[in-house]
């Protein structure tokens, strides 16, 4: 597209591809097989230690009264530092996935190594009904839906609660007036028709929306009618860090009695989760 | 007795693992709600883009044949019961440029009142949640804790319509299979017409294109009696552009540019004889909302959702979602 001033700029969507579709309707037998295996290779599998797996297979599914899951970062620290540490919790399963920025390991059967991004589902020693998902790996669009069902397809429906933790921006957030970070970090929350516990902080506003696997997870939940509430923090720091993880604090409280929180973690313990953020090098040291 | 692993919790239209069974009892899992059996056959290879109603026979290594129903569907209903679409207009909006039709239906839902009667479960869209966006002035039945996901259906009774809203992209591996669900979902719930409000690029139409009105409409053969209320109303159907241009203009084509699936479900219910009306706007990225209102009024001059004021304009409801369409507020220090 030519502009007054002459120069071409190319023309695009925010919401449709520029390329039609046709090119799909003309595909020969191979396209077809290297569609197919690519989409067995983009396939989410949940994978159980062998006690769990045993009891998958008789029973089907695991029961659970209360299953949450700290997707990104800091959500995932928060829960290293304050739950996981609080009491025994053992690692029952993983979620194994390969995408282009998630290539996982290189044999889907073996358990991701501490430090690498991954989806790792844990079980509370004293009452294995709870369980806690900490998802830092990324997962792509066409896998989010796939991702939600089958975590959630591994527990009985029946008795369910969940609580989502998430990470964002404070850019991602939209209000009338400027937000200048005083009053950052801060919890907003969404709830599924089938919730009814007391909120402990503000709906998140319109015209603000939740994307990724929380939106994922909520969404089942609400077509499952599953009662589940989801708390997004908004913060303005990019890396993991301990304000940003306290803030969450609030948000397990009213699961004190089957959650046990460290009230306060050991400067250690927070260290060694945020010190991924420090630069490696760059040309000025 | 289930010989491979199997996924014990229904899903309304995906197909997982593969279950080979000898037992006809342990073999089904149907969910009344959803009405579907989450199996993969071995044998027939069915894939998840499989849909509508059918009986199946499956003979296993056992000699036992088993012959069950599956119905895959999307819809979701938000009550217990699944409301009746028999006779309903239906309006959806493709995920096109300017993202003028998924506005359209944002307006029609909230100027009138339309609640929500159930959601569109399917892998074929972004997922995506937020509170209800109609919320604020009345509300579509619910309150403002109302969770809305990436798609939903409305309903009216007495107008006998319903609108699906499409909040996210089609995921670009999934668009046959979406076009196929859809349709059969209109098919399967009696809709007496759909209408498809769509937009393609602005800068793609010809000189003939560029003079007069940018709205277009498609007739799909089933509802070819519509199109005399349409010449009346003065309306353009959209031209057909030449498959081989300079070198044999006797072929043409039909070309949405910016169209998303419109071009594709338009010609699906061509073949599936579904009555369908394309009403499309010729438009470019930007402020789409004077957009949405021309489709808008347009559409309500054919279907007459609302009555005009005796000033001559529509009383259209902008939905609470609307606001900070270009970002939040602007930091006053910038000045």
């Amino acid at each position: 597209m030519a502009t007054y001033f002459g120069e071409v700029l190319s023309v695009y969507s925010r919401a449709v591809e520029e390329d039609e579709y046709d090119d799909l309707e003309d595909e020969n037998e191979e396209d077809v097989q290297i569609r197919r295996e690519i989409e067995e290779k983009r396939e989410v599998q949940v994978r159980w230690c062998p006690e769990v797996s045993k009891t998958l297979e008789s029973s089907g599914q695991l029961q659970c009264s209360n299953m949450i899951i700290a997707v990104g970062p800091s959500a995932a620290g928060f829960v290293s530092a304050y739950v996981l540490s609080a009491e025994g919790w053992t690692q029952v399963g993983w979620v194994s996935l390969w995408n282009e920025r998630s290539r996982g390991s290189s044999r889907p059967d073996t358990v991701p190594q501490p430090g690498e991004p991954s989806f790792i589902i844990y079980q509370q020693n004293s009452s294995p009904s709870v369980l806690i998902c900490q998802c830092t790996c990324y997962i792509a669009e066409d896998q989010l839906f796939q991702c939600a069902e089958k975590v959630l397809s591994s527990v009985q429906r029946r008795g369910l609660n969940v609580t989502v933790l998430s990470d964002s921006t404070l850019a991602e957030y939209k209000t009338p007036d400027y937000l200048n970070g005083s009053g950052t970090p801060f919890l907003r929350a969404l709830k599924t028709s089938s919730y009814t516990g007391s909120m402990l902080c503000p709906l998140l506003e319109q015209p603000n929306i939740v994307t990724g696997l929380p939106a994922a997870v909520l969404s089942h939940c609400q077509v499952q009618r599953i009662p589940a509430v989801l708390f997004q923090c908004y913060t303005d720091v990019l890396h993991p860090d301990s304000v940003t993880m306290e803030t969450y604090k609030p948000a397990l409280s009213c699961l004190s009695t089957s959650v046990k929180l460290e009230a306060c973690p050991s400067v250690e313990v927070l260290q060694k989760l945020t010190q991924i953020s420090d630069a490696q090098s760059n040309l000025y040291t | 007795m289930i010989c491979d692993q199997a996924y014990a919790s229904p899903t309304p239209y995906q197909i997982y693992k593969v279950l080979t069974f000898t037992d006809f009892r342990s073999a089904q899992c149907v969910d009344q709600r959803f009405c579907a059996v989450n199996v993969k056959l071995t044998v027939l290879h069915v894939h998840s883009d499989f849909l509508c109603r059918f009986p199946l026979s499956l003979s296993v290594n056992s000699n036992y044949s088993i012959v069950y129903e599956i119905k895959l569907t999307m819809f979701v209903s938000s009550e217990d019961s699944t409301p009746s679409f028999k006779g309903f207009t239906l309006i959806l909006p493709a995920v096109s440029v300017g993202n003028v039709g998924q506005l359209a239906a944002d307006l029609i839902i909230s100027t009138l009142n339309m609640p929500r009667v159930g959601h569109f479960h399917t892998d074929c869209l972004v997922p995506m949640a937020g509170n209800n966006p109609y919320s604020g002035g009345g509300g579509s039945g619910g309150g403002a804790e109302q969770l809305s996901t990436n798609a939903e259906v409305y309903s009216h009774s007495d107008l006998r319509l319903a609108v699906l809203q499409i909040r996210t992209p089609v995921l670009q591996t999934k668009v046959k299979s979406f076009r196929k669900l859809l349709v059969s979902w209109i098919k399967s719930s009696g809709f007496s017409r759909t209408v498809l409000l769509s937009s393609s690029h602005a800068h793609h139409r010809d000189d003939q294109q560029l003079h007069g009105t940018a709205l277009r409409y498609l007739l799909s053969p089933a509802l070819q009696d519509a199109e005399k209320s349409l010449k009346e109303l003065g309306w353009t159907e959209l031209e057909r552009v030449c498959a081989f241009p300079g070198i044999n203009d006797s072929e043409k084509r039909l070309y949405i540019p910016g169209g998303g699936v419109t071009k594709g479900l338009y010609t699906d219910c061509c073949t599936e004889c579904v009555p369908l009306a394309v009403v499309l706007l010729f438009c470019s990225e930007g402020d789409n909302v004077p957009d949405t209102f021309t489709l808008t009024n347009h559409l309500n001059d054919w279907l007459h959702l609302l009555e005009k004021t005796p000033q001559g304009s529509t009383p259209w409801r902008v939905p609470s979602s609307w606001r900070l369409l270009f970002g939040s507020g602007i930091p006053p220090l910038l000045f």
